[in-house]
């Protein structure tokens, strides 16, 4: 699967809803797998049904970064943590409105992603990525001294966020509806963006900068905006995890998140933007089966790595090809 | 008679103690293929970056357009209508032809930031997209991936990359190289309908597609130009016979 695959539609429209389908599969999945849990009064279902798809929100976003930028961020947990730290600080002022925090964590996120990433994009390859996990580990210690906050320990937020007033999210199923429901708008909204003139511009400066440099256009704009819009819904799945299990801590942004992040890209796939819907499912599963068993549920996870890589090497062999450009 | 569309006053360029650039004036005027030749390690590449935008000349101007361009970048002076094919075939090989082509057309358009309407359902772009691709040629091949294309016709679509984009100038950097004798045909009758209709500046290693093509032939030897002039008058020269010709002569 490659980005040739998701990208050789043809202009009609019989290209754009294949291009939909992927998008419906995944969120019809989700509403089903919740609609079973629900049925079955099972309130853990509900549970991990939202939690994995706040994780596929944010594997989405990285997705969109590395298999349609080029730009292999190693520091993706930053804003993930950065939209959950949005809750917990924006509950201290009592601010829990959705219509507020939602916003407020996409564009605060958004805003240390354009931050960092002006300086970030002016290096390639192993220096962007070793670049981005810098950024993310000096977020992660300011988080940790934010004794206000919690500090090291991180703190429970005061309540989940609300509409008006209202607890709409107190329902573990509801708040799995907002998770599915904001994963299905931004993977339409991606698509259509990564078939636009923007997107066009964004893949073709991931596959040949030079050429596109010769062709007249400097990417680096665009890669800017990529890493602003990749941040931003890192950003929301991270007001999302905030709210399921109502405490933020530093250990958010940790790399090994980040870490995790890349594994569902990866493994998802970084043809398809839906690719990595798929990675974040295998791996929260996992973790949630495995995890039961033993605590080393990652050697588990290693294995399948391994073994993913080599039956589909191609996939990794884009990754590399993104970060050597 | 109107203003050259490329001039090269006095380029200077060294590597260390190494004088690969040394005094290079030419100019390309309007309409004309202008070939440069010389034999390898002449510092045709060096040049070329220089014109390009990728080198800075140590010293001397670079005028395109009648502006003096020394000191923009690659994508500035292709946004002003510098064209360039390059040596090793440059295209987006998991790209259809067309996605190519439409890469290049809405590189050089006002709008590289539209993020909702699908690029290539714009149909203006589209035709813009598909007359490039005509020209060449490769029309039929347009839904194939650029990766896919044979070497020839690979060559021809970096070429509809560039005229899609309406250059003043196109800087072909050996297009000739590693083309079968049939593909060197098709891609020299290209460049032969393109002829008159935009300037090129030709570098290029084989003589009978430089004799065909060009209206004046600049000689490069050890980076200064040795001479500059018709082909007839070129051929005949009796420095460019000893150093360069006259290898052909002595077999």
């Amino acid at each position: 699967m490659t980005v040739a695959e998701t990208v050789r539609k043809p202009g009609g429209s019989a290209g754009l809803r294949l291009a939909l389908q992927p998008t419906l599969v995944c969120v019809f999945a989700f509403a089903a797998a919740l609609a079973v849990a629900h049925g079955l009064g099972s309130s853990y279902g509900a549970t991990m049904v939202g939690r994995t798809a706040a994780f596929a929100l944010a594997a989405v976003s990285l997705s969109f970064l590395i298999g349609q930028g080029g730009l292999v961020s190693f520091g993706h947990a930053a804003p993930l943590g950065i939209g959950a730290y949005a809750v917990l600080i924006a509950g201290e002022y009592d601010v829990t409105n959705l219509l507020v925090v939602l916003p407020l964590g996409f564009a605060s996120a958004a805003l240390f992603s354009v931050a960092t990433g002006a300086i970030a994009l002016r290096t390639r390859g192993v220096y962007f990525i070793m670049i981005t996990l810098a950024f993310a580990q000096m977020i992660f210690y300011v988080a940790a001294s934010l004794s206000a906050f919690g500090g090291d320990d991180g703190m429970a937020v005061a309540s989940r966020s609300t509409l008006f007033g209202m607890r709409v999210l107190k329902s573990d199923t509801n708040l799995a509806i907002l998770a599915i429901a904001l994963l299905g708008v931004a993977l339409l909204a991606l698509d259509r963006l990564v078939a636009s003139r923007y997107g066009l511009m964004l893949r073709a400066g991931r596959a040949n900068e030079t050429k596109l440099q010769a062709l007249g256009l400097d990417p680096y704009r665009h890669r800017l905006t990529a890493l602003a819009i990749g941040g931003g819904l890192a950003g929301l799945a991270g007001v999302l995890l905030a709210n399921q299990v109502e405490y933020v801590s530093p250990a958010t942004m940790n790399w090994h998140v980040s870490g995790e992040l890349i594994v569902m890209v990866v493994l998802g796939g970084t043809g398809r933007l839906a690719g990595a819907v798929l990675g974040a499912v295998v791996v929260t599963v996992l973790d949630e089966t495995l995890g039961h068993f033993t605590e080393h549920w990652k050697l588990g996870l290693g294995l399948v790595i391994v073994a993913v890589v080599l039956l589909r090497g191609a996939d990794l062999k884009a990754l590399l090809r993104g970060t050597s450009a | 008679m109107s203003e050259p569309v490329l001039v090269l006053d006095t380029l200077d360029k060294s590597f260390g103690a190494l004088r690969v650039t040394q005094g290079v004036s030419l100019d390309v005027r309007q309409g004309e293929v202008h070939a440069l030749i010389g034999p390898n390690g002449a510092g045709k590449t060096t040049l070329v970056a220089q014109i390009a935008g990728a080198l800075r000349p140590d010293s001397g101007h670079v005028r395109f357009l009648g502006r003096d361009v020394t000191n923009l970048g690659v994508a500035a002076r292709a946004r002003l209508g510098l064209g360039r094919v390059f040596q090793i075939s440059n295209v987006v090989g998991s790209f259809t032809a067309l996605e190519n082509v439409a890469v290049a057309a809405v590189a050089s358009s006002g709008d590289t930031f539209g993020m909702w309407r699908p690029a290539l359902r714009d149909r203006a772009l589209r035709a813009k997209a598909e007359d490039a691709l005509e020209r060449v040629g490769l029309v039929e091949r347009m839904s194939s991936l650029a990766g896919d294309l044979a070497h020839g016709e690979r060559r021809a679509l970096e070429l509809a990359m560039s005229l899609v984009q309406n250059p003043k100038l196109l800087l072909l950097d050996e297009p000739m190289a590693g083309t079968g004798r049939g593909e060197g045909e098709r891609l020299t009758e290209l460049l032969l309908s393109l002829k008159g209709q935009v300037a090129i500046l030709l570098v290029e290693h084989d003589m009978n597609t430089v004799f065909r093509l060009a209206d004046r032939i600049t000689v490069l030897i050890y980076g200064a130009v040795a001479v500059t002039g018709a082909p007839e008058d070129v051929r005949g020269d009796p420095i460019v016979r000893r150093a360069y010709l006259g290898e052909e002569e002595a077999v």
